[in-house]
């Protein structure tokens, strides 16, 4: 590469920096309480995708458990 | 909202399934930030569900599941905190001087949002002695009230909101220092 085209490239990078770091600058949020700050995270946090999955799997072989009274009368 | 449980198998697992994708999101967040560590929340999160499965009996139709999971949650995160995961398990009780400081809690958090908003808030939530934690967390949730809340810590409400009054002090003192 010559060095007048890297010289281009540099600054078109340069300037994509700055216009995303423009961007970023930009987005302040505002919360009236922590709470709201919180919640926001929280909408932000992602659930392992597995989770569920490995749930499944630990309870497929234990019976959720049903009242005494339940299992008496469906035994009778 | 009401959930119907029927003693069938497979009605309790839709039943079960379904809670889950209501609550998980919201129990898992809460592990998250009282732990500090994704992988931990995730094992707990799998134990509280699980616990609950065991325990489906105790759950009526006509209580909150929110509430009974959290009941779970906390209790799991507090033995966990208590044990062998960490050892500075502060309340505070054991933090008295914190209560005396005078800071603005109405004027707006202003933040940048950026990747690290997550990492802030965890770095000051760890901070914070554990009860504050948990009160913070609890009082975020719209789905709870006061009641609820003072239900779930074993207190009065007039307890939970002087306690949440103190606790969203020394956030903001905290993480507007760190910003």
């Amino acid at each position: 590469m010559k060095k007048e085209q890297l010289k281009k490239v540099t600054q078109e990078t340069e300037q994509n920096l700055n216009e995303m770091q423009k961007q970023v600058k930009n987005e302040v949020l505002e919360f009236n309480t922590v709470e709201e700050l919180i919640r926001y995270d929280l909408n932000k946090v992602e659930l392992p995708e597995t989770l569920w999955d490995r749930i499944r799997k630990s309870i497929s072989g234990i019976p959720a458990s049903v009242p005494f009274w339940k299992r008496l009368f469906k035994k009778q | 909202m009401p959930y119907r449980v029927k003693s069938a198998e497979s009605d309790l697992s839709a039943v079960f399934a379904k809670i889950y994708e209501d609550n998980a999101k919201t129990i898992y967040y809460y592990a998250l930030r009282i732990l500090g560590d994704p992988a931990a929340a995730e094992d707990a999160t799998h134990d509280v569900f699980l616990k609950a499965w065991k325990h489906f009996h105790e759950f009526r139709n006509e209580s909150n599941p929110r509430t009974w999971l959290y009941r779970i949650a906390i209790n799991h995160c507090r033995n966990i905190l208590k044990s062998h995961y960490h050892k500075n398990f502060s309340t505070a009780e054991d933090n008295r001087e914190l209560e005396d400081m005078a800071i603005q809690t109405d004027t707006p958090l202003k933040v940048i949002e950026n990747q690290e908003l997550g990492d802030a808030i965890q770095k000051t939530l760890d901070r914070l002695p554990h009860d504050y934690k948990e009160i913070l967390l609890l009082a975020a949730d719209e789905q709870l009230s006061y009641q609820e809340i003072a239900d779930l810590i074993n207190t009065s409400t007039d307890a939970v909101r002087g306690r949440l009054h103190r606790a969203r002090r020394l956030f903001i003192r905290y993480f507007q220092k760190d910003k």
